[in-house]
């Protein structure tokens, strides 16, 4: 470093304030300034998320139906059998979604990303870079949780989709062409990706807040899965609170209930996705009150 | 004394620009930074108790020993913790308007964390992004906070490969680059070599002459004397001492030493003693200097004014010599811990 020129960088810099401040101030308060905060936000999260050694376990995730759905459709089993047909096909499909991909790909591959936003930074050590940032908090919370909403779908959504066209590995091409032009399969397909979607944004907001408010949030998440687990169990009144209940309701096909399970007439489409919103909104506003009271330590102690 | 030649010169010219920059601190800044009354604890355990000063623009040395609330402090002023009494402000502003108050913040921990997996150049982007500048306005200004950490050659390795060093003049560059008007360091030249010490407090100076405020933490007490224009003491949770080195000197009673670089200094050494404040008079190796050891050094000053327009007496520079606030430090805080 030349002392002299530093001199003049602090001129230059001096003279860019000229042009860096109007932009800064004319995005003030003004929806141009949020949003290339919300779309920095966003963009930092997405590298975070998706490109980071933390991301792994959501890979893994997103690959183990696959490599499962690829290892049957190859396997030696008698796919010329008269039982075997795609609308079976499609109803076993349903069974593994809702019991495999939602229960347990979606869920802990939300529970990976989602905690992580903000745990990962805190133990990281870098959360203070965000919260000395001229940012107010509601969009640190939003633009983190749009990233993981991002981040989830994208590979859970592709788990989906890939899946739902490993089905047609034993009917070939002409069936998989047949249908697709059709309107099922692409009905079916969309309602899959988006139970998916809203499966990450359900969970995730859950999973976004615990990790923030628990400093240890695997205790938290092990008790929402239990919770999701004994959901089909569980009385009337409580099944409401519980996220996979509104999910199942939403599946294209439904599915023959467990003979254990207490049978409740399923919530519409419109209570299913409104109870997952309004869960999710929870989640955020109980995140953003607790980021604005979060206090950062660096001391020795 | 064995004090070399080469090291009076800079002491020398180091005195000169701190009583320059004391006295702009002194008669030029208005407080930017208004600590009233604050207290921060910990559930049971004390962080700071009843801490009240005024900052401005200028270069503030924080002292203290470990875990006298320096950091706390420093939290406190850079809104990451909120006091339990008193109030903080900085220009006016309090953290609970995230938008305006941190544009006006730069804050380097003495931490080394990062955003992991990005390079240097991505961190100082990510955060101007994160101010709200535009992509051109971010690169450029991104650019211009490397050149000025003497970055630019490693700017897209990854933080991880970087050095010590390095990755401590990154961290300097992300608390600048939005060019804030307070600007708060902790511990900021740890693992720098002597060079990039040296360019770092030059760059320091730059700033604080450009209208910023620093508060500077270090317990290197040497590095406090050479950079800081005004002194903050904390002890155990309270302010000891806040004001420049020689009032703090002066008020604590703690004799307080001199230094003058003049061609008269052989004939202004027997004549010192006619000043009533002057304790002890040591003359440089090089005959061009003189120490001066005073119990009150503004009776001093004054007392030597008027020998010096009396006699006719050049003098080249005046100034506390480097020991003044490791004194300080020894009367005020390393005494009461020995008598506790």
């Amino acid at each position: 470093m030349n002392i002299s020129n530093i001199s003049a960088d602090s001129n230059a810099s001096t003279n860019s304030n000229a042009s860096n401040e109007p932009s800064v101030k004319a995005g003030n308060n003004n929806a141009a300034l949020l949003l290339r905060q919300l779309g920095a936000i966003v963009r930092i999260e997405i590298n975070n998320t998706l490109f980071s050694k933390r991301s792994l376990i959501a890979y893994i995730l997103t690959l183990i139906p696959i490599i499962l759905l690829l290892s049957l459709a190859f396997s030696n089993g008698d796919f010329t059998s008269t039982d075997f047909s795609i609308d079976k096909t499609r109803r076993i499909f349903g069974f593994i979604y809702s019991g495999f991909i939602l229960g347990a790909v979606v869920f802990l591959g939300s529970a990976a990303i989602f905690t992580a936003l903000f745990r990962g930074e805190i133990l990281g050590c870098s959360m203070h870079y965000y919260l000395l940032s001229p940012v107010r908090r509601e969009l640190i919370v939003l633009g983190k949780f749009l990233a993981g909403l991002f981040s989830a779908w994208a590979l859970f959504g592709l788990t989906t989709l890939i899946c739902y066209l490993l089905l047609y590995i034993p009917f070939g091409m002409t069936q998989l062409i047949s249908d697709m032009t059709g309107s099922i399969a692409p009905a079916q397909m969309f309602t899959y990706l988006g139970i998916t979607m809203l499966g990450c944004i359900g969970y995730g907001s859950l999973f976004m807040a615990t990790g923030l408010i628990f400093r240890n949030p695997l205790f938290p998440v092990a008790i929402i899965a239990g919770w999701e687990f004994i959901h089909f169990v569980l009385p009337p009144a409580l099944k409401f609170f519980s996220v996979i209940h509104y999910l199942k309701g939403l599946l294209p096909i439904p599915l023959n209930n467990s003979p254990l399970a207490i049978v409740v007439t399923p919530p519409s489409v419109l209570v299913s996705i409104l109870s997952i919103m309004v869960l999710a909104l929870c989640s955020i506003t109980i995140t953003v009150l607790y980021l604005k009271r979060l206090e950062i330590r660096y001391t020795e102690n | 004394m064995t004090v070399k030649t080469i090291n009076a010169g800079s002491t020398n010219l180091d005195a000169t620009k701190k009583v320059n920059a004391a006295q702009k601190f002194a008669a030029e800044s208005l407080p930017s930074i208004v600590v009233d009354n604050v207290s921060k604890f910990y559930g049971d355990v004390l962080g700071v108790n009843r801490i009240s000063f005024s900052l401005g623009a200028g270069i503030t040395g924080l002292v203290g020993p470990n875990g006298a609330g320096k950091s706390t402090l420093m939290n406190l002023i850079a809104g990451l913790m909120r006091p339990n009494s008193g109030t903080l402000k900085v220009l006016g502003l309090t953290p609970a308007q995230p938008e305006v108050f941190f544009r006006q913040i730069g804050y380097c921990t003495q931490y080394d964390s990062f955003p992991t997996g990005v390079t240097g150049r991505q961190f100082i982007l990510n955060t101007l992004l994160l101010h709200g500048y535009t992509k051109s306005d971010a690169a450029r200004a991104t650019l211009n906070a490397l050149q000025q950490v003497d970055l630019v050659d490693v700017a897209d390795r990854r933080i991880e490969g970087y050095s010590k060093g390095m990755r401590q003049r990154i961290k300097l560059a992300q608390a600048i680059c939005h060019e804030p008007k307070v600007i708060i360091l902790d511990e900021p030249l740890n693992g720098l070599d002597p060079m990039a010490r040296t360019q770092v407090i030059a760059l320091f100076r730059e700033l604080a002459s450009g209208g910023a405020s620093i508060i500077i933490s270090s317990h290197i007490l040497h590095e406090v004397e050479l950079i800081a224009d005004h002194l903050v003491m904390v002890n155990s949770g309270y302010l000891v001492a806040d004001g420049d080195a020689s009032g703090i000197a002066t008020e604590t009673g703690e004799p307080m030493r001199i230094y003058i670089r003049s061609h008269h200094a052989m004939e202004m050494a027997p004549k010192m003693f006619t000043i009533e404040a002057v304790l002890e008079v040591q003359i440089h190796k090089d005959d061009h200097g003189l120490f001066i050891l005073t119990r009150d050094a503004n009776k001093f000053f004054l007392g030597f004014n008027t020998l010096v327009l009396t006699q006719n007496w050049q003098v080249d520079a005046i100034g506390p010599a480097d020991q003044t606030v490791e004194a300080i430090y020894r009367h005020l805080i390393a005494g009461e811990q020995v008598a506790s």
